[in-house]
This record gives structure tokens, sequence and C-alpha cells, in this order.
């Protein structure tokens, strides 16, 4: 398969030590324009190092990160907000405040406003007069995630965005996701633990451990001996092609009076 | 004593436009010190005001150099709140034990400057404070203050609001949070310094926490937050003034004290509602026999 060229961003050599640890080393890495690649990895492997990294929070200890110019437009998903839940900030106001064009407190917004690309997709026209705090956490990562697309980013990276969702809500975003990135010139990043979400998704997986212990298609990575190798012990059976099975429920014996 | 009786006195009069010009100011400051979780922040540095107090003393006493003593509340109040955000951003030590050893530091460093120049009354001055002792050139710094307030918040709303919410998106957004947050520290120190001569140390993160506080709990929106907190600080604070006047009772309790009864209110409020639209609106029908 040819590459796509030119890339989006390179990462030569990356280094990045806190103190005396080294949360990565020598990572060489290349995105594309549309381009998915999921991080996976163990706790504490570098995977939100490696994705701060590349949205310039962190700055590395050593190498170099080459990148297309003009630089690309990158929209970011923490894994979570760490605000006062009692913050009486409504989902319009938090998206107005992304957009630099409309005063964030106005007590009504432009017409065009709910009618943004992301609101309908994402499901946003329901939630824009709710209280932040008061999102489930499905309803939130959707919040984030039309937060980071709000200015037309090349690249979106996503810290865990299935981390807070139960089973159904992640197929329901991994769907949104590739409907989104085929209908949009944008390539995505993303780090999870969720291996099935990771297979549904991504086009390519890096299995990181403070170094690269493999990148592939998922096919090619998401197998015993790299997912072993990278997490260090034996993992379950991860890509199954037949539906999963429903799990026997046993009844017990009702009570006898 | 009526309305016009208290503004033919010249005193009350400036204590009047102070709490006019301090209440918003503090109010609409304490909606990002409350968001943001700095109410001790600002406690500590309401109480590192008597060391530098007591350093002025100690120059002015034991150096006999010839300053005005108060002049270094305002540098002694920012220097603390450099070293807080400094430690805060620089080290692993969690922000509210940083607080909890700058604000016994401090305050155990001012008593023993105190204790050395013998000057014990001091403490009592500004743990208390006096709203009567407003003049022109304080009106003239509080209302500096509550310009410069305003500006920084006009200009910086919506960066300070999105560092509050989540400092990661906002990095991302290359916006400096660590020089925001040191500025939005600063102004708070200059706000409590300046503040404080009129509520006292002990009671003047009232002014600050109790308006954002209560309108939190009743707001729907942020919008709706600011402007109440606003509204609460303009209205409560020359509202005591003028009760502490016609009941003879000091008048930076009475501030505070209405302050919480007014948190009270807004914390019923919304239950008292929830209890009339229920008796209107049952959710269960009603049996009859």
């Amino acid at each position: 398969m040819q590459t796509p060229s030119p890339f989006l961003l390179q990462l030569k050599d990356i280094c990045v030590r806190f103190g005396n640890l080294w949360a990565l080393q020598n990572i060489n890495l290349t995105l594309y324009p549309r381009d998915v690649l999921a991080i996976i990895g163990p706790n504490g492997g570098g995977k939100t190092t490696l994705l701060k990294t590349i949205a310039g929070i962190l700055q590395p200890t050593s190498g170099q990160i080459l990148s297309t110019s003009p630089p690309p437009k990158i929209g970011y998903v923490p894994q979570r907000l760490h605000f006062d839940l009692s913050f009486p900030i409504t989902v319009a106001e938090f998206l107005a405040l992304l957009l630099p064009n409309i005063p964030f407190w106005r007590k009504s917004y432009p017409k065009n406003f709910p009618s943004l690309p992301y609101f309908k997709n994402f499901k946003i026209d329901q939630l824009i007069h709710k209280k932040l705090g008061d999102l489930s956490g499905g309803q939130l990562q959707r919040v984030l995630i039309t937060a980071a697309l709000l200015g037309n980013p090349d690249l979106l990276l996503l810290d865990e965005p299935a981390a807070n969702i139960d089973q159904s809500g992640s197929n329901e975003l991994s769907k949104l996701l590739a409907s989104h990135q085929a209908q949009n010139p944008c390539s995505i990043v993303l780090v999870s633990h969720d291996l099935h979400f990771v297979s549904h998704l991504a086009q390519r997986v890096i299995c990181l451990n403070s170094t690269i212990c493999a990148i592939g298609s998922p096919e090619e990575v998401l197998n015993e001996h790299h997912l072993s190798t990278t997490f260090g012990r034996k993992l379950p059976k991860i890509i199954s092609t037949s539906p999963p099975q429903p799990i026997p429920v046993k009844h017990s014996n009702p009570p006898t009076p | 004593m009526t309305l016009q009786e208290i503004l033919s006195y010249d005193f009350l009069r400036y204590t009047l436009i102070s709490a006019c010009l301090l209440g918003p100011t503090c109010a609409l400051l304490g909606v990002f010190v409350t968001l943001r979780s700095m109410s001790f922040f600002s406690d500590a540095l309401a109480h590192s005001t008597i060391t530098g107090l007591a350093l002025g003393w100690f120059l002015h006493d034991k150096l006999n150099l010839p300053i005005d003593p108060t002049l270094f509340i305002i540098p002694f109040s920012l220097f603390l709140a450099i070293i807080m955000q400094w430690l805060m951003q620089r080290t692993t030590i969690s922000p509210d034990t940083i607080i909890a050893f700058s604000f016994s530091g401090s305050v155990a460093l001012g008593v023993l400057i105190i204790s050395s120049l013998d000057r014990y009354s001091l403490i009592e001055g500004i743990l208390f404070g006096s709203i009567y002792a407003n003049g022109p050139s304080e009106i003239l710094r509080q209302s500096l203050l509550a310009i410069a307030v305003l500006a920084f918040l006009f200009w910086q709303i919506r960066p300070l609001t999105l560092a509050t919410l989540s400092p990661t998106i906002a990095e991302v957004r290359r916006i400096h949070t660590r020089t925001l947050s040191l500025s939005f520290a600063l102004l708070t120190a200059l706000t409590i310094t300046i503040a404080q001569p009129m509520l006292g140390a002990l009671l003047l993160s009232a002014l600050i926490v109790i308006p954002s506080a209560a309108a939190k709990l009743v707001s729907q929106s942020f919008r709706q937050h600011i402007l109440l907190s606003l509204l609460i600080g303009l209205l409560v604070p020359p509202t005591g003034v003028v009760l502490s006047c016609k009941t003879n009772l000091p008048t930076a309790p009475s501030i505070v004290l209405l302050n919480i009864l007014v948190l009270i209110f807004c914390h019923i409020l919304p239950r008292l509602l929830q209890l009339f639209k229920n008796k209107h609106h049952p959710s269960f029908p009603l049996y009859t026999q």
C-alpha cells in the first residue's frame, strides 16, 4: 500500500523525561492526512504523554517534530474535564467560548449557531441549554469532540474517548467518528484501552510502552504476540470475526413458600 | 438614622461609595476565585497583610525609615501570591498544602515581628478592619481597582473561563495558562490588600466568596451566574452599611451576615419553587374516594 504524501506531522527521535523517568524514548512516527491512528499500551506507557507532545502541550526533552507549513490546526479532547460540577456553564456557552466571533455570554446565540455541521452529527442540539455538569459521560464526550472539531482541525487528538461511556455509547461514538472522518479531511490520533473500539475505528495501531513496540494495521498489531510483548502479560483474544454471543442467564428456582 | 442623615456625614458617604465599589468588584472576582477553587488562597492572602504591615512597621521603627508602613502590604501580598503560584505550578505539593503552610507561615512571621515591636494593637485593626477609615484617597484607589478588575475580565474572560474548565484545552489553543493564572492571582492579591482595611482579614473572604457561591445555587447559565453575583455584590454591602447605621451594629459583620442570609435564601429558593410547582402540578394523580 502506498502511503499518501506529504505528511501532516513527523516525530523524529522524540524522547520525553519526567525527572528520572523516561516516559517516551526514540519515538519515530509520521502522521498523514486522513490517517486514523490508535495508540494502545499499558498504564504509564506514555500514551497521553505522546498525545500531549503531538498537541504541543509538552515539549520533548530531545528530538524534533516536523510539520507542514502552516502547522496543522489541532483539536484536542482530554480524557475528562477537571472542573467543579456546580460550574453553571451551559453547552452553548462552552462551545461559544471556542468560537472567537461569538460573544460567549450572550443571552441568545446567533440563529446559525445550532446548525453548525457537527451539531446534528453529534446530536448536540438536544443538549445545547443543559449545564455541562448535568451531562452524562457519553453526552459530555460528544460535546468535547464537537468543541474540538469547531475550528475545523486538520488533526483531532482524542485521549481515551470511550473511557467514560458504555458499550453502546462506545459503538455509537466509533460510528460518529468514522462518518466524520469520511466526510472531512481530518486525521485522528486516539489513545484507548478499548481494543474493540480501536479495531473498529483505526487504520493504524501503535503499541506503546515508552518505545514503539509495534506499528501496523489492526489485523497486524492486535494479535497475541504484539499485545503480550507490549503489556507484558497474556491478553484475551481481541478480534473475533463472529458476532458476540449473548451470555446465558441462569435462572434460579423461585423460593418455595 | 434616615438615609438623608447617613449621607450628610462625610465618613458615612465615603463608606457607602466604598461599599458600592468594592462589593461588585469583589463579587465579580469571586466568580473565578470560587470556580478555580481559590477561596482558601484569598483567605491566606488576606491574613498575610499582617506580615506586610509588620514588616513596614519594623523598617519604620527599627531602621527609622521615614516611610508609611502600610505601603508594604501590597508588595508583600503580591510577593506571597507569586511564591504560592510558583510552588503550585512547579512542584508536586498539593495546592491546599501550599496555601496552608504559606498562610500559617506568613501569619507566624507577622505576629513574631509585631511582638518584637510591641505593637499588638495592629493585629486587631488588620483582622477586623475599620469600615469608616475611607477617605478620598481610598476611594480613588478602590475606583482604580474596580477599573482594573473590569478591564482584566473584559479582555481575559474567554481564556480565563476556558483555562478554568480545562487547562489542557486552553493550552492546545495556545493560551498561556501559567501567565493567566499568575495574573489572576496578582489581581486577587491586589483586590484583597485594597479591600482589607474596610472589612478586615477575617471577614474579607465573605465579600469575595459568598456572592458567587449564592449566585451559583440559582444560576442556570454562566451569564446568569456573573450577573447575579454582580447584583448581590452591588446590593448587599451598601444595604449592610445602611442597616448597621440604623441598628447601631458593627458594619463589617452586618455585611457578612447579610451575605450569609442571601446565601441561605438562594439555597432554599429552588426547593421552595419546586414545592410551589408540585402543589399546583402534582406529579402523582390524586386519588379521591
